[in-house]
């Protein structure tokens, strides 16, 4: 998926998962953007193109009521200006330093030059030891700023709030930190394109500096020095300006030279600047410009692929939802008749917690009945990939019964719903803590997860949260004991 | 030793009620609730009571001994009856009780309770859970094969109904379970029997249900037991009835005598000039009121649980709660208010400046709560009074805030008499809603009553009494005829 495409798609996710409640962005929505995203891009597009389609479609349709959506995810695009300021900024860097180096004549021993030339080298060890340091992927904190500053920024927070509000400024909030995690890759390489463009730059500059004012002064080169004479002040040129000489064919001057060009004497520079300008394009311009180069590559790869997290539920439960087959959760209820309102919110939390899973909702299993105790020789078509036992609060756990159920069931998410225990023990929450811990205990002696919930009024993105953890814990689970055998 | 001591007990005039229900639906609860003392172990788990213990609930000055029987709950009811149909021969599960007690313990429990009963109930009180509908009452089936078998008569008992409430409510939960039990031949009858809240009303009706079920032999001990029963619960209510009337009447009777001033001060005073002396003298004067009051209340309260077997103790918390329980519903007679507020000079609405700044903390929020409850917040300070003698001011309380104690010690008195002891110390919880506005509509139905008994109240707290406690008496019974139409009546017009 290309990088406008996974921001889209990420910033559809930021609107679905974070508008808990529901305000912005309605269930009725979510199927509309499921159904047109389907039928647009068909039967053999990839998960990515659907995703994509769908998220286009999302941010489309609530650009149209919020704005502000739309002004974020365009607000959170890389900025392609900040970078050509940066190396413009960087050049323009270089040449001053020069300028605040030395006047009109040039110290041998102490030109900004080498100190370019050293940090240069520096950096270069520390590309090749960072990986081993910082891990892979990590930017620096010269990238972290520089990705700050061209991208993604901290939304702006203030005023009391309606539901809209609020939910619009989760939203607002949780994207740019979510684009953040999924684009770090490419911008980080994007990051260090800019950089190593704006090293080369500052070189560049450094040089442009010297030499633009070579036209119009005349540089004096001269050295002096408390401990070094002028052998060692050779041999050490002779290293240092050794790339430039290498590259310009002028030899590094010979002791005698340089003794005579010893402070207060001098000499005219241009020999010297050659040599210099020479070691400054081949240690520092080159290898950044290649560096440059392999980032820009690196960049232009990650930029048509960016990885998202298809593993995590809200993608899992999309995809499963578009390709292959919907999650299917059966709810088995156990010796429990569901009241009318008990069961559209039963429909709700189950919409919450699986998304577009088809779910069927079974006649109760008559108490203490051996023979259907086991649902699993129940005669009922294909297997489910989530089974979900419901029990209601009011009735004791027993082992014979409950947990007998339970063992033919095997373990997994059990769902207890409270309503019509709340309905008669309202204003009593130690009995209803009791008895809560009866059913965990028993729920949990035979492997599985309780999730209490009043199902005449859910709390929906509680119940829906608890629910999937306790259904993917289980899924999890199996995953790991798969992995194990 | 069940069987045995059975035996010994099984004589002429004695009658067994078995407490039976599946496992946890409240047996030992409601038998504690019946006793009115702790029996048992209560826990909110399966099978907590593990055998058959009887308890002798009541007993004649002749020798009738009723006697209710706490039974293990059934647990697998399904496999019980199952075994019960496979064979009809008691001995033969008998036998293989040694192997159910290690291998089967809800088994087991169940078979305990079936001995039990066969041997010993004249008459079955079976317990179910009010809270399930009965169509996911699982169990219910099995243990009406199981009662079935056993051939006793048996009274179905709704319990876990939850708090008390209004009688369309009760009586469509009856129903509901009525329907559900309609094919069960030895279901005699459906009560609504919460063992958490139960008042003793109900058990009269528990009783006169009863007594058609008791064999023949036995009717009339059951009988001379029921009137005992009776008699112990009406003297509990007389004795309940002088618990709540006295705080008041003493209350009403209560009063400080202020300091006398002199003239200037006086004629000031009733000009309104503000007298910080006055005013403090005031203030305290009120507090040692509001004191005596609260102490009063606190003594009564406990008086109340002790007289209805309730463990706990009326806590000063219980007590801040008085304040916010008074609330005058009635108009105020005008011209009465006109009086009252030449009466009560403009340093009494500086003491009630007082209390409101500084009474919340030092103790007095109990009279700066019922003042503002007993006038709504309209008129601060007319819960206390200044009575203007001769010579002399008095502070003393308003009729107006007597009639809301009436109204909080009758709500109180309902509560106390609904909390059945299963479920515990006595804690005071909320009231239910369609309490109040009954209590209200009753006291301000009696207010000519109640005002006589004030009238009286220059003559000391014996003379208010003498009014007040078969006002109050009344007003209670009035009221629990109201939630229990017809009870009482029957109860007291029976001999």
């Amino acid at each position: 998926m290309d990088e406008s495409a996974a921001l889209d798609v990420t910033a559809a996710r930021a609107v679905e998962t974070a508008d808990g409640d529901r305000v912005l962005w309605s269930d009725a929505d979510r199927d509309w953007a499921n159904r047109a995203a389907a039928a647009i891009v068909g039967e053999r597009a990839s998960a990515d193109e659907f995703l994509a389609r769908r998220a286009g479609l999302v941010l489309e349709r609530i650009g149209t009521r919020q704005p502000a959506v739309t002004r974020t995810v365009r607000g959170i695009r890389w900025r392609p200006w900040v970078g050509v300021v940066t190396v413009l900024a960087a050049f323009a860097l270089g040449m001053l330093i020069d300028r605040i180096g030395g006047g009109s004549s040039i110290n041998l021993l102490a030109p900004p030059v080498f100190a370019l030339v050293a940090w240069n080298l520096v950096v270069y060890l520390w590309l090749l030891a960072r990986p081993l340091v910082l891990g892979r992927g990590a930017p620096g904190p010269a990238r972290s700023l520089l990705i700050r500053v061209a991208s993604v920024r901290a939304p702006l927070h203030g005023g009391p709030a309606d539901a809209a509000t609020a939910a619009r400024r989760t939203v607002l909030a949780g994207l740019p930190r979510e684009w953040a995690r999924v684009a770090a890759p490419l911008y980080s390489a994007r990051a260090a394109r800019v950089l190593h463009l704006a090293a080369a730059a500052t070189a560049l500059g450094v040089i442009a500096g010297l030499y633009l004012r070579g036209l119009v002064f005349e540089y004096r080169a001269s050295w002096e020095s408390t401990f070094l004479g002028a052998e060692q002040v050779r041999a050490l040129l002779a290293v240092t300006l050794a790339p430039g000489s290498w590259i310009t064919g002028i030899p590094v001057p010979d002791v005698a030279a340089i003794e005579a060009i010893r402070a207060p004497g001098s000499e005219n520079a241009a020999t010297w600047m050659h040599l210099m300008a020479g070691t400054v394009a081949v240690v520092v311009i080159a290898p950044r410009l290649v560096l440059a180069l392999a980032a820009a590559l690196l960049e232009r790869r990650r930029a048509r692929r960016v990885r998202l997290p298809l593993d995590e539920p809200y993608f899992r439960r999309l995809i499963a939802g578009w390709v292959g087959e919907a999650t299917r959760v059966r709810v088995i209820p156990y010796s429990y008749t569901l009241a009318p309102a008990a069961r559209a919110g039963l429909d709700e939390v189950l919409a919450r917690a699986f998304g577009n899973a088809v779910a069927t909702v079974d006649e109760p299993v008559g108490w203490g009945d051996d023979e259907r105790s086991n649902p699993m020789t129940d005669a009922a078509p294909g297997t489910p990939d989530i089974r979900l036992a419901l029990f209601s609060l009011t009735a004791t756990p027993e082992e014979d019964a409950h947990g007998a159920f339970l063992s033919g069931l095997g373990p997994g998410p059990a769902l207890v719903d409270e309503s019509a225990f709340l309905a008669r023990w309202g204003d009593d929450p130690q009995r209803r803590e009791t008895r809560r811990a009866a059913w965990r205990e028993l729920v949990e002696a035979h492997g599985g997860t309780p999730v209490f919930v009043d199902l005449a009024e859910p709390d929906l993105p509680a119940a829906g949260a608890q629910l999937a953890d306790a259904a993917s814990a289980r899924a999890s689970g199996d995953a790991g004991d798969a992995r194990g055998r | 030793m069940g069987a045995d001591a059975a035996a010994g007990l099984d004589t002429a005039g004695a009658v067994s009620l078995s407490l039976i229900s599946h496992t946890n639906a409240g047996k030992t609860t409601l038998a504690r609730t019946l006793l009115g003392r702790d029996v048992g172990e209560v826990r909110d788990a399966p099978h907590v009571t593990a055998e058959a213990t009887p308890y002798p609930l009541v007993q004649t000055g002749g020798g009738d001994l009723l006697t209710l029987w706490d039974t293990p709950g059934f647990g697998d009811s399904v496999r019980l009856a199952r075994r019960l149909r496979q064979d009809r021969n008691p001995i033969g599960w008998f036998l293989s009780q040694v192997w159910d007690r290690y291998q089967d313990r809800a088994l087991w429990l169940s078979q305990l309770a079936v001995r039990n009963v066969a041997e010993q109930a004249d008459v079955v009180l079976y317990l179910v859970n009010a809270a399930e509908a009965p169509a996911d009452a699982g169990y219910l089936a099995p243990e009406l094969e199981v009662l079935d078998w056993i051939g006793k008569p048996v009274l179905v008992l709704l319990n876990q109904t939850g708090p008390p409430r209004e009688r369309t409510a009760e009586d469509a939960d009856v129903a509901r379970w009525r329907a559900a039990l309609a094919g069960a031949g030895h279901v005699r009858g459906v009560l609504a029997f919460d063992a958490f809240a139960r008042c003793w009303v109900q058990e009269f009706t528990l009783f006169d249900t009863i007594a058609p079920l008791v064999p023949d032999a036995s009717r009339p001990a059951f009988a001379r037991l029921t009137a005992e029963w009776r008699r112990l619960r009406l003297a509990d209510f007389d004795l309940s009835m002088a618990a709540l009337a006295e705080p008041i009447a003493r209350a009403a009777a209560d009063r400080i005598v202020l300091e006398s001033e002199p003239l200037a001060k006086r004629v000031g005073g009733s000009l309104g000039l503000p007298d910080p002396v006055r005013s403090k003298a005031r203030a305290d004067a009120a507090e040692q009121l509001a004191a005596r009051l609260r102490a009063d209340q606190r003594d009564g309260l406990q008086r109340l649980i002790a007289i209805h077997r309730l463990g706990g103790s009326a806590a000063d918390a219980v007590l801040e709660r008085v304040a916010g329980d008074i609330r005058l519903d009635a108009p105020l007679d005008e011209t009465r208010t006109a009086a009252l507020g030449g009466v009560v000079s403009g340093a009494l609405t500086g003491l009630g400046a007082d209390l409101l700044a500084g009474g919340l903390t030092f103790g007095a929020g109990m009279v700066a709560g019922a003042i503002v409850g007993a006038l709504g917040g309209a008129g601060l300070a007319r819960g206390i009074n200044v009575v203007r003698g001769r010579s002399e001011s008095s502070l003393a309380w308003e009729d107006a805030f007597l009639d809301g104690l009436v109204t909080s010690a009758l709500l109180r008195y309902l509560a106390v008499a609904h909390y059945g002891r299963g479920r515990g110390d006595w804690r005071e919880g909320e009231y239910p809603p369609h309490w109040r506005p009954i209590v209200v509509e009753a006291v301000v139905g009696a207010q000519a009553q109640l005002a006589s008994a004030w009238a009286r109240r220059g003559d000391g707290d014996g003379a208010v009494l003498r009014g007040l406690e078969p006002a109050i008496a009344r007003l209670a019974r009035e009221l629990l005829d109201r939630l229990y139409p017809g009870v009482l009546a029957r109860a007291i017009d029976a001999p």
